[in-house]
């Protein structure tokens, strides 16, 4: 099955659960539509100078979205999607 | 028990590094061949290893073998981040890490990790009882115990912390030294804990090949066969001094090491003795103001790498890959110890004259420093105003990347880059980015 993997690079709106000292998405909007996070596939946190951003692969149905939290900006991006087929 | 595991060197190894990240973030990879890589194979699956492919394997040598398997060309700033993460856990069990892209070797010190955690002397009573450790509510998640009954345990340990914090799978290997630590893991691989006891180097050693000894290339282990010495047993048979006799200096070394002895020690803080950085273009090129830019950029980046031990630069070596895969290098040695980038930059030009004579695209591009020499031994007393004012902007040029990244300056005719390129906060997204430390 063929993968193609587009690059979005576009600020979005993400609702996220802040408990434990962690930071997980539960869903996103992105343009009109409102996406419900299936999972978190994995997630890093990249440290540049005094900033960080963390970035997470979500899951939403058999799409995989790269989203990220810029702490310098204070505001969700939305980095890549990768579609099956 | 283990009272004293000061001597115990561990080995730690991210499995298929590359695709194992992207088989984590895409779970529709997972069970998949993966290969990342761009020009040649970076790294594959294991699953691309069962059909024959390996690192440095031509792409499409590799997509005609294997037609099913993806193909990625990379995120390598995100690999450069689960490392630090590894790393960053492989530090709670260790008092010194010396690291690489994808393995680190560290010195075990598993008392002190246990003497410095504050949770601990809080619960020590409890946890003596339970024979497991709390680190408050992160203990149990993170699951490390504190008291371990043995090195196996203790690389167990690692590995399932690694596991549960990072979902990636490492091999471990635990020994006296670097050298048997790093084919303990090798041995593992993939995804287990292997642990050879001192004293039993020689007996783990001597059936393995030649080859496999550290110190052994393809050359020496012909020689070798052609002496009839096929396994590092037969090796260690030969007297040290007939060794020596044979292949000098370097013949004592390789006896010892049959032996399983290994002086290399840990060094983590160790000044490098080179620092490069090279890149692929995203398409051969002629442009002569993209080769400079490109040139003009790896520089800057290598020479603020030095800058953060604290050195000068006594050697410079640019290298440069035609489309026909014709490589040509030149070295150029510094009248005098230098650490701005404008003292070093007209020598690069003039290297990149002399290299770029034919009338090819370029593929590669990369730059190279040695002969470093320590800073402060270096300092000018009586610079002049112009040359300390220069020395200053490029102490504040490296105070704002160290602050916003490296990205957040573009300078020289690294500008040219701009519009070409796409850029994060670490810089220009390179093709083929050099990830070695």
């Amino acid at each position: 099955m063929a993968m193609k993997i587009e690059e979005i690079s576009e600020p979005i709106r993400v609702l996220a659960d802040c408990t434990g000292g962690k930071v997980t998405p539960v869903r996103f909007r992105w343009g009109p539509r409102t996406y419900v996070i299936d999972a978190v596939n994995g997630q890093w946190t990249d440290r540049s100078g005094d900033t960080y951003a963390l970035h997470y692969s979500v899951q939403v149905g058999d799409e995989t979205y790269y989203i990220h939290f810029a702490a310098g900006d204070v505001q969700w991006w939305l980095d890549r999607v990768v579609l099956e087929g | 028990m283990l009272t004293d595991s000061t001597s115990w060197i561990v080995h730690v190894d991210v499995d298929a590094f590359f695709p194992s990240i992207e088989q984590l973030l895409i779970p529709s990879l997972r069970d998949r061949p993966v290969i990342v890589g761009s020009g040649c194979i970076a790294s594959c699956s294991y699953e691309a290893r069962a059909l024959g492919l390996r690192a440095g394997m031509p792409l499409h040598e590799a997509r005609r073998r294997c037609p099913q398997a993806v193909v990625l060309a990379g995120q390598y700033q995100v690999y450069r981040c689960f490392a630090e993460h590894i790393w960053d856990i492989c530090r709670r069990y260790c008092i010194s890490l010396e690291t690489l892209l994808d393995e680190a070797y560290g010195q075990l010190a598993i008392p002190v990790a246990w003497a410095s955690c504050p949770c601990k002397r809080k619960n020590q009573g409890q946890s003596r009882r339970a024979g497991t450790g709390t680190h408050g509510q992160d203990a149990h998640a993170t699951k490390m115990p504190l008291f371990f009954t043995g090195p196996e345990q203790i690389g167990h340990a690692l590995q399932q912390q690694v596991l549960d914090e990072v979902h990636l799978p490492i091999s471990v290997g635990l020994a006296a030294n670097r050298m048997m630590a790093k084919l303990a893991s090798a041995a593992a691989k993939p995804g287990g804990v292997r642990v050879i006891w001192p004293g039993t180097e020689a007996a783990y050693l001597a059936p393995l090949p030649v080859r496999t000894l550290l110190g052994v290339g393809p050359k020496l282990a012909d020689t070798l066969t052609d002496m009839n010495v096929t396994t590092i047993g037969q090796l260690a048979a030969i007297s040290a001094a007939s060794l020596r006799a044979m292949f000098g200096r370097r013949g004592e070394v390789i006896h010892q090491r049959a032996l399983g002895r290994d002086v290399h020690k840990l060094r983590p803080d160790a000044p490098p003795k080179t620092i490069s950085r090279e890149t692929t273009f995203h398409a051969p090129t002629c442009d002569r103001d993209e080769i400079a830019a490109m040139l003009c950029y790896l520089l800057q980046r290598a020479m603020r790498a030095m800058r953060q031990h604290r050195l000068l630069v006594g050697c410079l070596e640019v290298s440069i890959r035609y489309d026909d895969w014709k490589h040509q290098a030149t070295r150029h040695a510094l009248p005098e110890p230098a650490d701005t980038d404008d003292d070093v930059l007209p020598s690069v030009w003039r290297m990149l004259d002399k290299l770029y004579r034919r009338r090819v695209a370029l593929r590669h591009v990369g730059v190279v420093l040695s002969n470093f020499h320590p800073a402060a031994a270096a300092g000018r007393l009586f610079a002049p105003p112009r040359r300390q004012r220069r020395d200053d902007l490029q102490h504040a040029i490296d105070a704002v990347r160290d602050r916003f990244g490296h990205g957040s300056i573009i300078a020289g005719r690294a500008i040219d880059l701009l519009g070409r390129l796409d850029q994060n906060d670490y810089g220009f997204v390179l093709r083929t980015p050099s990830l070695t430390k």
